[in-house]
């Protein structure tokens, strides 16, 4: 074992989460994930979002053109959340408006999850840790054209430092302990994890007895 | 082995929309595309009437792709008012009798529906159908799998885009048979393509050595 090796668990009081290009047009060329279960995890990490109280930030890539506009539940969880269409930026961190609100964060740990991976979320992802920033990618909110540009895109960005995970590690990294709010991660998992909700449905009968 | 009778056939492409090819999961877009543009080619090739219709093009189904009108000049498009079923539309069953042929060979998109309603309408109507599964394309392999099911037991043939363009070529000796090759090689079998241009460098080196 790596004995330099420091495990940085993200933390709610210093991650921003950012969504970019969660489009209607793009999502349409998601292959990697069937379309009902990739868009299930896109609002689940949306919804992370908001229940840990995560600064968020929402961004579309030339919305007006084919590309589409943003799903329309991820504005209704975030109504106040600096929006930022940009005219014509592939890579969202080239947008200044787009990095002076992540600055204004104050953050140092991003959460980013977008589509394309190879693209809209890779792109940023590396000019976040170029700037110094820790990056977590959501693997399963993220999705692209097939498995073998998504395994490109992971591999890219592992290999810059990039840390990958699924929007039920951030979940469960954030919350750190049940104990902090048992309720509430359970109404977040029984919303977007059927499987899960079917388990509390279970318990709970056979505790009623 | 009864052959499909070109100059007894009527193809319909029925509802390859940019919208609709959008949901389809079942089979590579690029792939559907290119096997209903296969079948629009071998019906020009063979100057057999071609019929195509389109779900309310207007909304999110979106329209044609243009391919098939392109690779298929002659095509007759018959609007509708929103039937479903494209047999549900009085002028799209008047195009079909119109031609008179009694076979028809039938593909659309999305499989579960566009193709399987007016298939399995168009036995009962007393035609024979071939349905073109893969140049109908679907939202999932378990809505074509049990739908392939579905028409077979209604007695519709279903059948892939390489045998209906086999079948109705028959043979390789004839003149337009390079014809048939090219679509193929372009749409229906790319790799058939490799094959060609290996043997012909093959046979080209062979020459030079002689």
């Amino acid at each position: 074992m790596n004995k330099t090796f420091k495990y940085n668990r993200l933390s709610k009081d210093d991650a921003a989460l950012l969504l970019v290009d969660h489009q209607a047009g793009l999502i349409s060329l998601v292959q990697d994930f069937s379309p009902n279960e990739f868009k299930n995890n896109v609002l689940a990490l949306t919804a992370c979002g908001k229940y840990f109280k995560l600064p968020t930030i929402l961004t579309t890539s030339f919305e007006d053109g084919p590309n589409g506009p943003l799903v329309p539940e991820i504005k209704a969880m975030h109504p106040d959340a600096p929006y930022i269409a940009r005219p014509g930026n592939i890579n969202a961190w080239d947008n200044e408006d787009f990095v002076r609100a992540i600055k204004k964060t104050g953050r140092k740990q991003l959460i980013i999850a977008g589509v394309v991976t190879e693209v809209c979320v890779a792109f940023p992802a590396l000019s976040a840790i170029e700037e110094g920033y820790e990056v977590f990618v959501v693997t399963d909110a993220s999705g692209t054209f097939n498995e073998v540009t998504r395994d490109a895109a992971w591999f890219r960005m592992q290999s810059a430092g990039v840390q990958m995970m699924s929007w039920f590690g951030v979940a469960c990294e954030l919350h750190r302990d049940w104990r902090n709010d048992i309720e509430g991660l359970g109404a977040l998992f029984s919303s977007y994890l059927p499987n899960y909700r079917n388990l509390m449905t279970s318990y709970f009968a056979i505790n009623k007895k | 082995m009864s052959h499909i009778n070109p100059n007894d056939t009527t193809m319909l492409l029925i509802d390859h929309q940019s919208g609709l090819f959008q949901l389809v999961k079942d089979i590579p877009v690029p792939d559907l595309r290119r096997n209903a543009i296969a079948l629009a080619k071998v019906a020009t090739l063979l100057k057999m009437p071609v019929i195509t219709s389109a779900s309310v093009p207007d909304g999110p189904n979106g329209p044609l792709i243009p391919e098939i009108h392109q690779a298929a000049p002659h095509a007759q498009y018959v609007g509708r008012k929103g039937e479903i079923n494209v047999w549900d539309s009085p002028d799209f069953v008047k195009a079909v009798e119109a031609i008179g042929r009694k076979t028809l060979i039938l593909a659309g998109t999305l499989t579960s529906v566009c193709m399987a309603f007016p298939s399995i309408s168009a036995v009962a109507a007393g035609y024979k159908v071939y349905a073109v599964v893969d140049a109908s394309g679907n939202s999932s392999v378990m809505g074509t799998d049990l739908t392939i099911a579905r028409i077979v037991q209604a007695g519709v043939i279903p059948i892939d885009t390489l045998a209906v363009i086999s079948e109705l070529q028959q043979t390789w000796n004839r003149p337009d048979a390079m014809k048939f090759a090219d679509i193929y090689a372009d749409n229906a079998m790319p790799h058939y393509r490799l094959l060609i241009e290996s043997y012909d460098k093959a046979q080209a080196v062979q020459k030079t050595k002689s």
